[in-house]
């Protein structure tokens, strides 16, 4: 009777000595794994990339991307276009950059340039306190009707999101490079209106309840629409607003 | 329910976040961020959205399918691979969560809903294999 106890705790305590190997196995084999993941991880994701005030980039690229155009108001193009391309979006946004690199210059050419349409930008910072002082120094270019230009170059020198990249070097260093007046450029950017202007398109944004940046909207005589932020919405946007569609 | 249906039913679930997140990111556009404020917009594209080059997203929807696929089979073996991978991706849903929280200080709640997903999956894959191993 004794020895059967014996034997049945001594298997009931090899059971368990089994059961608790066999988990500490498999919780480490997922350990070594999940290690393994995040080494991958840390080491592909790179350092964080913030752009040099003194190295700006693509400042040529910019002079001739908007050649020829006037600004007024944050909107380039002819005055007497019928149709209006809005665009919202946040200087910090990796999304607007791409948007800017890929789709702006193809709108640009196609309907801008050819009268269809013009274009304006209205800077929505979305992204925290950084991205509400790039808007700021926007609200301040755009004073100098050069919005877009300093949009453009700023996109084409954006750092990482995630950084604080947007310092006073880096909104001075991009106003140097569209040929902004500096003097002028401060005096704005730090301007009770410059906030004012921001909160002006915070609201709006909100109120037309846009899902984030960059959103475009465009109006025509035929009404307004929210677009996709593509080449081929826009081009059937500004057609549809035009009513030359179908 | 059973444990093992309780892990079909919770990796069905991460297979359908993770396919959103995927689908939204393969299409360029910006998940519904209901909570969070906006943060799913800075987490969806930061530097550690990636794993060498992999999308995260599309990362997740390997683990959810290949997690949803080992449920599905009662061999003893799939149920050690389904409780290997619960934790593996259990764990790492903890280090990006971490990664929200002290690195791009912004919070993503479909990222965070997928952690819980994967620690309940954890749980449960955990109890139906220990339950299976005493039986054996």
């Amino acid at each position: 009777m004794g020895k059967a106890r014996r034997t049945r705790q001594t298997r009931e305590q090899e059971r368990r000595k089994a059961r608790t190997r066999r988990t500490l196995i498999a919780t480490g084999a997922a350990v070594v794994v999940v290690i393994a993941l995040i080494a991958v991880q840390q080491l592909t994701s790179g350092g964080s990339s913030r752009p040099d005030p003194a190295k700006l980039s693509g400042v040529a690229d910019v002079q001739a991307e908007f050649d020829g155009l006037t600004e007024k108001a944050g909107t380039v193009g002819p005055a007497s276009a019928k149709v209006t391309i809005v665009e919202y979006g946040d200087l910090r946004c990796p999304i607007c950059k791409q948007f800017d690199n890929d789709v702006i210059p193809r709108v640009i050419s196609d309907f801008v340039r050819t009268g269809k349409a013009k274009l304006e930008y209205k800077t929505w910072p979305i992204l925290g306190p950084n991205s509400v002082t790039a808007a700021q120094a926007a609200y301040a270019a755009r004073r100098q009707n050069a919005l877009w230009r300093y949009a453009a170059l700023t996109y084409l020198n954006q750092g990482d999101e995630n950084d604080t990249w947007f310092t006073t070097a880096i909104a001075r260093s991009l106003a140097a490079g569209v040929g902004l007046n500096i003097a002028q450029f401060d005096k704005d950017r730090t301007s009770s209106a410059a906030t004012a202007a921001i909160s002006q398109v915070t609201a709006e944004a909100t109120k037309l309840a846009l899902p984030g940046t960059p959103s475009i909207r465009i109006a025509g005589p035929s009404g307004t629409t929210n677009v996709d932020a593509t080449y081929d919405a826009i081009k059937a946007g500004v057609e549809k607003a035009g009513g030359t569609a179908g | 329910m059973s444990a093992r249906r309780l892990a079909a039913v919770l990796a069905l679930l991460e297979l359908i976040v993770a396919a959103y997140l995927e689908i939204e990111r393969a299409r360029g556009r910006s998940v519904a961020c209901p909570i969070g404020g906006g943060g799913c917009e800075a987490v969806q594209h930061s530097r550690y959205s990636k794993l060498a080059g992999v999308p995260l997203p599309l990362l997740g929807l390997a683990g959810a399918a290949a997690m949803f696929a080992t449920t599905l089979l009662a061999d003893p073996r799939a149920r050690t691979v389904a409780f290997v991978l619960a934790v593996t991706g259990a764990l790492f849903s903890l280090y990006l969560a971490g990664l929200q929280a002290f690195e791009i200080h912004a919070y993503c709640a479909w990222c965070l809903s997928s952690a819980v997903i994967w620690l309940a999956l954890a749980a449960t894959t955990g109890t139906a294999w220990l339950r299976a191993a005493d039986e054996e």
